[in-house]
Formats: structure tokens, sequence, C-alpha cells
């Protein structure tokens, strides 16, 4: 059914259409081929993260100039 | 007000991606954990920023990337008030890319719980609770999104 993705990055019929964002407009087996190649996907996760050392803390002094 | 109570005087909630776009709120919005006190914008000796994030990827079964985005988290650390503490003066988040196909949408929100201090009261280390939560979502399923952290006014974190 889908043949080929547009530019625009919507899916084509097999007669180099668009499919029209309306379920109720696929027939069947176009809704068959797509809620299981278009629309089931795998999902991959990572973590990424900055690492710094521990800064000290040191103690506040009201008498100090900020 | 006192420089041990630790505060957000910024923003506590707003969008990162919205309908699978990249939100304009991420632009105009921050948090920070400074001390209750009136010239907490004299802060100095700021430091970073340091960085957390998330890359995160969803590939359909003919091999598009349907979802592909990277978001990070930045936050300034070591902002010092009067020579002392540890503060977090500017906390944002960067959306790096954000590619939704077709059928597809993404939420993803910001919430910046209550600072906190987990130092002392001579010491003050700013703790900043932060959820970052949405859904990922097709006509078939969506997907809850969630991630919890706390950053630290001395540059560290934790993930939950």
């Amino acid at each position: 059914m889908t043949q080929h993705v547009g530019h625009d990055g919507v899916p084509l019929r097999h007669d180099g259409t668009p499919f029209p964002p309306d379920r109720s407009q696929w027939t069947d087996a176009e809704r068959e081929y797509l809620d299981t190649y278009w629309f089931g996907a795998q999902e991959h996760h990572d973590h990424e993260g900055d690492t710094v050392a521990a800064l000290d803390v040191p103690d506040v002094n009201p008498g100090a100039m900020a | 007000m006192s420089w041990e109570h630790v505060i957000n005087a910024a923003s506590a909630a707003w969008k990162i991606i919205e309908d699978g776009k990249p939100s304009l709120e991420v632009t105009t919005n921050n948090a920070n954990a400074v001390p209750d006190v009136s010239d907490w914008s004299s802060l100095t000796d700021a430091q970073g920023p340091t960085w957390i994030g998330r890359k995160l990827k969803w590939t359909n079964y003919l091999g598009i990337d349907v979802v592909d985005m990277q978001f990070r988290v930045y936050w300034e650390y070591g902002a010092r008030y009067h020579g002392g503490g540890a503060y977090i003066p500017n906390c944002h988040v960067t959306v790096l890319s954000c590619d939704v196909a077709w059928g597809f949408d993404v939420n993803l929100n910001m919430r910046v719980h209550n600072p906190t201090n987990a130092g002392t009261e001579t010491a003050p280390r700013a703790r900043l609770p932060i959820s970052i939560s949405g859904s990922v979502s097709s006509p078939l399923t969506t997907q809850t999104l969630g991630w919890e952290y706390v950053l630290f006014g001395d540059g560290t974190h934790e993930s939950h």
C-alpha cells in the first residue's frame, strides 16, 4: 500500500497520492498496513548528562559584599 | 526572608514541545533556586551551565524514524550569596531537535517544584526538583513519558 513517502513526510498510496489524515477514508487493507508498518514503532531512549565535580559550599558571610 | 530559605523566583511550569513542535515557551521561561532575600540578583561566581537530557526515537517497521527528539535541561550552579552557599540562578530547557512524522503527536511539559535547602543554615545548597512529562501518541496508542530529576546548587544531580 505504502510504496513511498512524499517530500512532506506523508506516506503515499499505491497510486502515488498522499494518504488523507482521516482514517475513515482508508480502505481496510490500507488501515491494516498503516497500523502495522507505519504506526507500529519501536522506542529507543538515551539518557545524557554532563558530569561535574561537586563544588564545596562555603558559609555565607553577612559582612561580605555580594 | 533569609538566605537559608531557597525559593524559585521565576517560572514554575511551561511547555517544552506542543503538538509535535518546540514550544515558544522554552524561549521565555526559566526557573531558579535562589536565597529568599530582596537582593538575590546580586549572586556572584555562578558556574556552568551543566546539563542533563534525553534523546528519544521511535522507528517504525518501514525503518522510518517517526519521532526523533532531543532536549536538555541546563542549569547554572555554585552561585554565592555574600561569598557563601551554592545557588542555582538559572535553569532552562532547550529542544535540540524535534522531528515528528505524519500521524504522530508529541507533547512535553516542564514542571518545577518548590526548591529547598539541602545544605546547612550557614552554607545553603540549593535543591531544585523538576518533572518532565508528556506523551507520544498515534491513532493507535498513547505512550506516557515522565522523568524526575533533582538539580543541586553544587552542580550535581539525581535522576529518579
